[in-house]
Order: C-alpha cells, then sequence, then structure tokens
C-alpha cells in the first residue's frame, strides 16, 4: 500500500512549532510519510515544495493569529499552480469565529487546541482515501 | 533512627496488605518530570546532610531574601502588548490604574524578528500577538505619559533586543530621565530561541556578542537594568519537563557567563544583572521544588564554577509566567482555577515577579476582562490566603525537601552531560536539547491520548455544545496603518543621518566594536528597526533552522 | 509553469509505489546519458550532508538544471518516516532550475530507496544536467550509493570519536571525493592528515581528493565543485561513465526483483499460506529436496 504522503508546514513568522512537531510525529508513527518544512514559510513556498514533493495532503500550524490572511494564500496558490487536487487543513490558535470563513476559502478542516491525535489522525486517512477514490 | 525505620516497614506492611484488597489508582505514582513518588514521605527522607538552611543564605534554597514578601510582596507583571502602540499605551495605563506594579510589553512577531511592518513576510502578522514597533516615534507613543521613573519595564524582545533597549533609553532621554534611575529588563535570551521560541535573527555567534556588547554597555550605563532574563518559561512550553527546565536554562545561563567572561568582564561586574525567567505548571509541589533546586544549583555555580564572591552574583532571581499550554480553549473558565493553582505554586517557590495567565489565552488574545481577573487571582492570593506572610512555607516537609534534592541531582545530570558535549551551543548545534524537548512534547501528548493525563474538560469530564465567549480582535487595519506612517516617518527625517549612522553600525559590527552607542545613534535619527537589523543580517549573517522531528 | 514539476512529482511516486506501469515506462528510459552527472553524499547521520547539499546546489543551479534525491530512513515501527533534509534548503525551493525530493528508504537498509535508479532514469529524461543524491546518515551499509552514483562524496566530521576508527568498514573505499565537513570545529586539521595517510590511495587510477568545508558558511564549495568537475571529466574518459552507469543498472535489476518479489509476496493472503502450510503433501520437518519448489508451492494460491 502507497503510504500517504503530508507537507506540514509553519506559515507565517510564529515559531511555536511544539504542535507541528507531536502531529507530525503522529502522523508518521501512523505510517505515513511527512516531510516537515521548518519556520518561517511563506504561502507560495509551501505550495512550491508539496507540489515538488507530491503530497497528499498540507497540514498548517499558526499560533499567531494570522491564520486568515496566510492559509488561503496555499489554497488559491496550489489551485493556480494546477494542485488543487492536494487537501489542506490547518490548526493552531484559531477562534471558533474564524473556522466558517477559512473552510469556506478552501481549508478542508481546522484543528483546535485539544483535539486528539488519533482525530487528526484518522481524519488525514478517511480524507486522503476519499479522494484517492 | 533504628525504631523509626522498624515503625515504617511496620506500617508499610500493612499499606500492602491493605493494597491488596483495595488497590490504588495507578499501579506507579510519578511527578510530571517522572520522578517516582513515595506513599508518604518521613523524617527518613530528609538528606542527611542538610543543614541549618535559612533564606537569604546560601545557597538560598529557601529563598533570596530573609524576609521576602513580608517586606514587598512580589511584582505583578503582567504581559501585554497588541496592535498600535497607540492602543497598547491605552492598555498599560488601564492595568497601572488597577493596582499593577510592573508593565510588560510583548511585540508583534515581525519586531521580534528585526522585520519592519511593510516587510513582505510581516503580511498578516503585524499587531498580533504584540505591539508593532518600526521605530522611536512608535516607541514614543508607546510610553507617553508613562514616567519611566516610576514603572519598571519588562521587555520581551531577544534578537533585536539591543534596538529595542536603545530605543527605550532614548525615549527616558527624552522625558528627562536619566539611565540610572531605569529598572526593568529585557529578555535578550537567544539560546532558548534556537529551541524552543523561533525568533532568532542571527546565529549563535554574533548573537552572543551583541548579548555581551549589551552586559558592557548596561554596566556601565544604565546600572539598575537587567540585561537578560534567563527564559526556561519557553522551553517548558515546548514541552520540556520541569527537570529539562532547569538543566537547560542553568546550561544556557552557564553559556552566557563563559561568553562574557571571555570577552574579558568579571564576573561579579554583569552577573548581579543576570535574571532568570520560569514557567508555574500545575504539579504544585514539584513546581515549588523546581524553584527551590534552581536556587541552590545557581548559587552553588556561580561560586563554585565562576568564582563570584558578590552576594548578588550567587542570586537567582526570576520572573514567573502560569503555563499557557495547559490552558484549555474547552470550557475556559477553568483556566481561572489552573492559573490561580499554578500561580501559588511560584509564590510558594518564592518568584520575584509575576504573570497570571488570562482564562482566554489559549483561544486568542486576551480580553480586558479576563485580564483583570487574572491580576486579581495574584491579588487574592497576596492580600487573601495569607501564603506571603510566612517566608518558605513549605520549606521542612519531607516531601518537598526531598524532591528537591531529588530535581537538583537530576538537573546536575544534565549539566554534566551538556558539558562533555562541549556546553550549550554545541547541544543545540547537535540538535540534542532539540531532541530532547520534543520526545517529553510527544510523550506527554500520547499520555493524553491514552488517558493516563487527564486534562479536565478535554478527555474528561467534556460538555457538549460549548459557544465561545467573545475574544479580543485585532483590527486588520492595524499592518495598514502601520504601513502608512513608517513611509510618512521615512519620508520626514533626514535621511543623511540616518544613512551616515547606519554605515557605522556596519563598520563597528565589522571590526567586532561594541554597536551599542552606534545603535543609540541611529535610532536617535529615526532609523528603523528593519533597517538597523538589515545592516546586521548583512554582516553578521541568518541563523538556518535547526529544526528536527 | 510548475505543470513539468507536478508531472514529474506524480511520474516518481508511481515509480516509488512499484506501479509496475511506471517501473516499466521507466525502463525504456536510457541510463547513459553522459551529459547527466549524478553526484552521491553519504556520511555520518548530522554531518551536515543536507547542508552540503544545499550549498553544491545553490553553486550548480547558477547555470545548470539541478534535481536533488534526499532520502531518510522509514521507521521501522510503522514503516512511516519523518523526511527532514528539505529544512536546510528553503532558500532553494523558489529556484525554477531546481527540483527537490525528499523519500524514504522504505526500510531499505542500503540507505537509499530500491526505486531509486528507476527515478534517475526519469530524472535524465527531464533534461536535468546534475542529479545531487543524499543518502540515509547510516554509517554502515551506504556502500550502495556507490554503485548509483557517478561521483561519490563521503562526508567526515571532525571529533566523532577515534577518527579514523569512526569510518566504518567499506565506507572509505567507496569515495570518490573526501569530503571533511564542520572544518571551524577543532579536530577538523587532524582528521586531515590522518585520512591523507590511510585513506587516499589510488584505485583504477583515480586518488580521491580530500576536500575541506564549513557548509554553514560556504567555505571550501568552489574547491569542492572543481573537484566534481575533475573527476566528472576522469569518468568520461575511456569508457569509465559506462562501466559506472552498468553497475548501477545492475543494482535496479536486482532490488527491483527482490521488491517485486516481496511485493508478490505480500499479497499472498495468510489463509492461503496456512492452508498450504498444513498440506499434507508439504512436509517440512522432512529434509527437503527440492527447497524452491517447495517455496513455490507454499506461497502459490491453489
Ligand atoms: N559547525 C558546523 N556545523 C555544521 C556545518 N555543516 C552543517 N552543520 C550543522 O550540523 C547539523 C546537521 O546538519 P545537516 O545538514 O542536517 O546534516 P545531515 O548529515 O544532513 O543530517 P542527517 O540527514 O540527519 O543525517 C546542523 O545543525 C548544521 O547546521 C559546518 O560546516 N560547521
Ligand atoms: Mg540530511
Amino acid at each position: 500500500m502507497a503510504p500517504i504522503r503530508v507537507l506540514m508546514a509553519k506559515p507565517g513568522l510564529d515559531g511555536h512549532d511544539r504542535g507541528a512537531k507531536v502531529v507530525s510525529r503522529a502522523l508518521r508513527d501512523a505510517g505515513m510519510e511527512v516531510i516537515y518544512t521548518g519556520l518561517r514559510q511563506s504561502p507560495e513556498q509551501i505550495v512550491l515544495a508539496a507540489i515538488q514533493e507530491d503530497v497528499d495532503i498540507i497540514g498548517l500550524s499558526c499560533l499567531s493569529g494570522a491564520h486568515n490572511s496566510l492559509f488561503p494564500k496555499v489554497v488559491d496558490g496550489l489551485k493556480a499552480k494546477g494542485a488543487g487536487e492536494i487537501v489542506v487543513f490547518g490548526g493552531g490558535v484559531i477562534p471558533e469565529a474564524d473556522i466558517p470563513g477559512l473552510l469556506a476559502s478552501g481549508i478542508a478542516a481546522v484543528f483546535t487546541p485539544g483535539t486528539s491525535l488519533e482525530e487528526i489522525v484518522s481524519w488525514v486517512r478517511k480524507r486522503v482515501k476519499n479522494h484517492h477514490e | 533512627m533504628q525504631d523509626k525505620q522498624e515503625k515504617l516497614a511496620q506500617w508499610q506492611q500493612k499499606l500492602e496488605q491493605g493494597k491488596a484488597r483495595f488497590p490504588e489508582r495507578k499501579a506507579e505514582f510519578e511527578s510530571s518530570s517522572g520522578i517516582p513518588l513515595q506513599t508518604v514521605y518521613t523524617p527518613l527522607d530528609l538528606s542527611q546532610t542538610d543543614e541549618f538552611a535559612l533564606p537569604g543564605e546560601f545557597p538560598y534554597t529557601r529563598g533570596v531574601q530573609r524576609n521576602m514578601y513580608r517586606g514587598r510582596l512580589w511584582t505583578m507583571r503582567q504581559y501585554a502588548g497588541f496592535a498600535s502602540a497607540q492602543e497598547s499605551n491605552e492598555r498599560y495605563k488601564y492595568l497601572l490604574s488597577q493596582g499593577q506594579t510592573g508593565l510588560s510589553v510583548a511585540f508583534d512577531l515581525p519586531t521580534q524578528i528585526g522585520l519592519d511592518s511593510d516587510h513582505s513576510l510581516s503580511e498578516g502578522e503585524v499587531g498580533k500577538v504584540g505591539v508593532a514597533i518600526d521605530s522611536l516615534a512608535d516607541m514614543e507613543i508607546l510610553f507617553s505619559d508613562i514616567p519611566l521613573d516610576k514603572v519598571s519595564t519588562s521587555m520581551t524582545i531577544n534578537a533585536p533586543a539591543i534596538v529595542l533597549l536603545a530605543m527605550y533609553l532614548v525615549v527616558a532621554e527624552k522625558q528627562g530621565v536619566e539611565w540610572n534611575k531605569l529598572k526593568g529588563t529585557i529578555q535578550n535570551d537567544i539560546l532558548k530561541e534556537y529551541v524552543a521560541r523561533g525568533t532568532y535573527i542571527f546565529p549563535p555567534e554574533p548573537s552572543l556578542k551583541i548579548i555581551t556588547d549589551i552586559f558592557a554597555f548596561c554596566a556601565e550605563n544604565v546600572p539598575n537594568w537587567n540585561t537578560i532574563s534567563i527564559s526556561g518559561y519557553h522551553i517548558r512550553e515546548a514541552g520540556a519537563t520541569a527537570v529539562q527546565e532547569v538543566a537547560f536554562t542553568l546550561a544556557n545561563a552557564i553559556c552566557y557567563v563563559e561568553t562574557a567572561m571571555a570577552a574579558g568582564q568579571k564576573v561579579d561586574d554583569f552577573a548581579p544583572r543576570l535574571s532568570f525567567f520560569f514557567n508555574a505548571h500545575s504539579n504544585l509541589f514539584e513546581e515549588v521544588a523546581k524553584f527551590r533546586a534552581a536556587r541552590k544549583l545557581w548559587a552553588e555555580i556561580m561560586r563554585d564554577r565562576f568564582g563570584a564572591k558578590a552576594e548578588k552574583s550567587l542570586l537567582l532571581r526570576f520572573h514567573t509566567q502560569t503555563a499557557g499550554c495547559t490552558l484549555t480553549a474547552q470550557q475556559p473558565d477553568n483556566n481561572v482555577v489552573r492559573v490561580a493553582l499554578q500561580a501559588l505554586a511560584a509564590v510558594l517557590g518564592g518568584t520575584q515577579s509575576l504573570h497570571t495567565n488570562s482564562r482566554d489565552e489559549a483561544l486568542a488574545l486576551p480580553s480586558e476582562d479576563s485580564v483583570r481577573i487574572a491580576l486579581r487571582t495574584q491579588q487574592i492570593i497576596a492580600h487573601e490566603t495569607g501564603v506571603a506572610d510566612v517566608v518558605d512555607p513549605l520549606g521542612g516537609s519531607y516531601y518537598i525537601e526531598d524532591l528537591t534534592n531529588q530535581i537538583e541531582e537530576k538537573v546536575k545530570d544534565m549539566l554534566t552531560k551538556i558539558d562533555d558535549m562541549g556546553g550549550a551551543v554545541a547541544a543545540i548545534n547537535a540538535g540534542y536539547i532539540q531532541r530532547q524537548i520534543q520526545d517529553s512534547a510527544y510523550n506527554y501528548q500520547l499520555g493524553v491520548e491514552r488517558k493516563e493525563q487527564i486534562i479536565v474538560g478535554v478527555n474528561q469530564f467534556t460538555v457538549e455544545d460549548e459557544t465561545q465567549p467573545d475574544l479580543l480582535r485585532v483590527d486588520p487595519a492595524v499592518g495598514v496603518e502601520q504601513n502608512q506612517r513608517l513611509a510618512a516617518l521615512k519620508s520626514q527625517r533626514n535621511q543623511d543621518a540616518v544613512n551616515s549612522g547606519l554605515a557605522a553600525i556596519r563598520t563597528a559590527a565589522e571590526k567586532g566594536d561594541n554597536i551599542f552607542p552606534l545603535v543609540l545613534d541611529s535610532v536617535r535619527a529615526y532609523a528603523s528597526l528593519g533597517e538597523i537589523c538589515g545592516v546586521l543580517r548583512e554582516v553578521y549573517g541568518e541563523y538556518q533552522g535547526k529544526d528536527l522531528v | 509553469m510548475n505543470n513539468w514539476q507536478l508531472q514529474l512529482a506524480k511520474a516518481i511516486t508511481k515509480i516509488e509505489n512499484l506501479d509496475f506501469q511506471a517501473l516499466a515506462d521507466a525502463a525504456r528510459l536510457p541510463l547513459d546519458d553522459s551529459s547527466v552527472h549524478i553526484i552521491g553524499v553519504t556520511g555520518p547521520p548530522g554531518g551536515g550532508k543536507s547542508t552540503l547539499c544545499n550549498q553544491l546546489i545553490q553553486g550548480l543551479a547558477v547555470s545548470h538544471k539541478v534535481a536533488a534525491l534526499l532520502v531518510d530512513p522509514s521507521s521501522p515501527f510503522s514503516g512511516g518516516a519523518i523526511l527532514g533534509d528539505r529544512i536546510r534548503m528553503q532558500a532553494l525551493v523558489s529556484n525554477p532550475n531546481v527540483y527537490i525530493r525528499s523519500l524514504s528508504n522504505r526500510g531499505n537498509a542500503g540507505g537509499v530507496a530500491s526505486s531509486l535508479v528507476s527515478i534517475l532514469r526519469l530524472l535524465m529524461s527531464y533534461g536535468f544536467d546534475y542529479i545531487v543524491i543524499e543518502t540515509v546518515g547510516a554509517g554502515q551499509s551506504e556502500v550502495k550509493i556507490a554503485s548509483i552514483a557517478d561521483t561519490t562524496l563521503v562526508v567526515s566530521v571532525p571529533n566523532l570519536g577515534d577518527d579514523i576508527q569512526a569510518f566504518k568498514s567499506g565506507i572509505l573505499e567507496i569515495a570518490d571525493i573526501f569530503v571533511i565537513n564542520k572544518g571551524d570545529l577543532p579536530g577538523a586539521d587532524s582528521l586531515y592528515t590522518s585520512l591523507r595517510e590511510s585513506a587516499q590511495s589510488q584505485r583504477q587510477g583515480w586518488t580521491p581528493p580530500l576536500c575541506q568545508t564549513v557548509a554553514t558558511a560556504g567555505l571550501g564549495i568552489p574547491e569542492l565543485l572543481a573537484e566534481i568537475h575533475r573527476h566528472g571529466q576522469w569518468l568520461g574518459k575511456e569508457n569509465r561513465l559506462v562501466e559506472k552507469r552498468k553497475l548501477a543498472a545492475k543494482f535496479e535489476v536486482l532490488e527491483l526483483s527482490r521488491m517485486l518479489l516481496q511485493k508478490h509476496l505480500d499479497t499472498v493472503p495468510a489463509e492461503v499460506l496456512a492452508r498450504n502450510l498444513n498440506r499434507k503433501d508439504i512436509n517440512l520437518l522432512q529434509k527437503l529436496d527440492d527447497v524452491y519448489g517447495e517455496l513455490l508451492n507454499i506461497f502459490s494460491e491453489v
């Protein structure tokens, strides 16, 4: 079986990567291949890396409050480069009120603090499977 | 002695019999750092060598002063700052009017990374996690109508600390306040940025050079300023255990002392101005023991390893913040209780100043109501509980003393290991510290998943359909306005003065001279933060993250 | 504009997943293109391979198209992997001359992925001038890279213990170029001396040169690039490159047959295996005359 390929990225300037790293490990331990790109990535860099790596899905983590301007840029950038089928999900300190807007902009799911790793892992599995079918 | 041991043995036998019939909640109990816990502690656990320890005396396990809070309470210092300098200034004045006794400035991420608000990477980040400062002009507004000789100000700024401190000094100058009247702290702790917080700019070597420049300049010109706040806080937030928090913080501290001494400074000249910053988590007794152990370890390190003679050099004075990572987005009012218990640990542990988190910080920036409750929590502890009336009230508790010793031993082992690797910078370069922190973070999370670690409202005692409280939002227009202000400033200032100021910084940086006086000159000429850091970036290069997973 | 990258990336994934059609397609692409230079980089974990690759690629990409394959180990427990080499190459992502791809070794002990050579064929067809391969920093069983790359760089760093002792057997012999990285750390000079004394012996007319670098600061990179070119030119003579590529093709055939067989075996349902093992006509306790025959019996669906 082909492993799911995930790009975990931290857009923006925020340096709190505890969540991104813990989730990366959990996805690895669930058998996925996780490409971690490090801090301070622009949406454009994230899009290019995702294309080169042929990932199924991108996880974005942001704790600084810049999610509304950064997350949708990744989705738009993927579409513009013909890679719109790559699923994008997000996490971090994100107020509930922002979630509908993010979903409408094409973010497939938003995980807020307290979400269990198991929930994220099984969501990714299901989402990528559906999408491969 | 014999007698006591026998008695204890008998008691344990009965205990085991009882357990056979009624098993305990868990097979093994341990502290959050993995220290195994006994059912009960007795005088037999007090270490044999324990001297008759008193607060205010070496090794200061029981506190850095003889009478601690009976003299003066700890400084209640709430970290705040958001959006524009104008709005933050209003929040500061509000907090001071509510009885807060010190300011604590939060800067936005572009400022912390030495970028101006109009830099492309700043998009979406301006004014988000703190106030946006591009130049002296913003700093003047930030502290307008706040007499700088009357407050003590703590600034959470690291990589570009030299520029922000210079701005503060120039604001004081303009207010007519002499620099020797200024009190406060810059965080200025770059090493933990590499391992935990991520707002670095330059590689370790030039970063340490800038820090030593600040030490030297302030020792001479700003004698009451705390030139560094060596921070375990963020290391803990990144996932470290209590023991790792102390060990990695002290390892970083040792590196700063060694660097300054290697640059020819005398230990007793700068060491009295070193301060620390720790995290207060919910495991109450372990936290109290952690603070006690840290004080003792530092006093011994300074005296025995660095030959410090001045008493002030031996004192580990610290600020504490309650643990942001323990706050839950679910049932956020519960956070008030968590914060109260964590704050209690800090006070029982003898902190010099304290920030209590607001209940809604896991959701967004704290609202004014939440900030007030957080401050009130400190005031209740200070004035209603009586815990501030006796120094080190838990001292002598068999359990606390034993835990203090155990933490001390474990920290010493880790410090030896880091020394063997060649010190903190080598350990960071090898990724050792990062990996340790990440392992702890992941193990903790797995414990939560397995419900070995219960988080009320998250993996147990949950409620359906929560509604979120009203949250503070930063107006996205802040970024636009900030850019306009910066453009206006750039068109009005004397560009020749800026150019020659920046050129002078470049020359000094290239030659390895102390850059502080030249940064001051450029700041006076309204050179922007991004321009000054830009020159330094060109000379020093930029640090490439050593992230690993 | 990134269309070719999209296409290429997807084709690599198929090969990696041992998609039969993709492998067959790749097999039709030539491996003997002498205008492409394949550079392998191996060495101890944390030795600075990725940082060094970043510098090399930056240098090469000024005037050439460069592809990089970065191999990291998979987790023996889950089969998953965290692929982190890219972090050291953040600045290259938007360089239009560069394509970077992270690969898991998918449990392959050789420090590279089994399908690597098929991926190389594919990359050649995309017109890259250079292909840089970073192997797993496992130390020991990395010799496989030498069968694949035209030029193998063996990275070493000071203070890994008893200098030369720190090299596991076999690794010294595969070096076409020795790179002493972290030249800024104490001990670099003594490592240089001991390598020159004991490791630098001529092999088939090529004496592996020693290059000292500080990858984090970009020091020694032009010199290293010059040696890489010199080795490339040396290979171009007397049919040497063709021989190298034959070695790679041999590796490919062996690895792929092993993997495809494994893949096939993995598809035999457990019930079938159990049933076959219990069949009367297979007696595992007796002397086996026709061991292959028996094995085929066990694994075939009847
Ligand atoms: N002092 C020094 N450090 C270096 C040098 N080159 C790389 N490093 C550091 O060494 C560490 C490891 O570098 P990487 O490039 O990730 O090493 P690697 O060999 O690719 O590591 P793995 O892929 O994990 O095996 C990083 O912290 C680099 O910054 C150098 O020349 N001098
Ligand atoms: Mg690497």
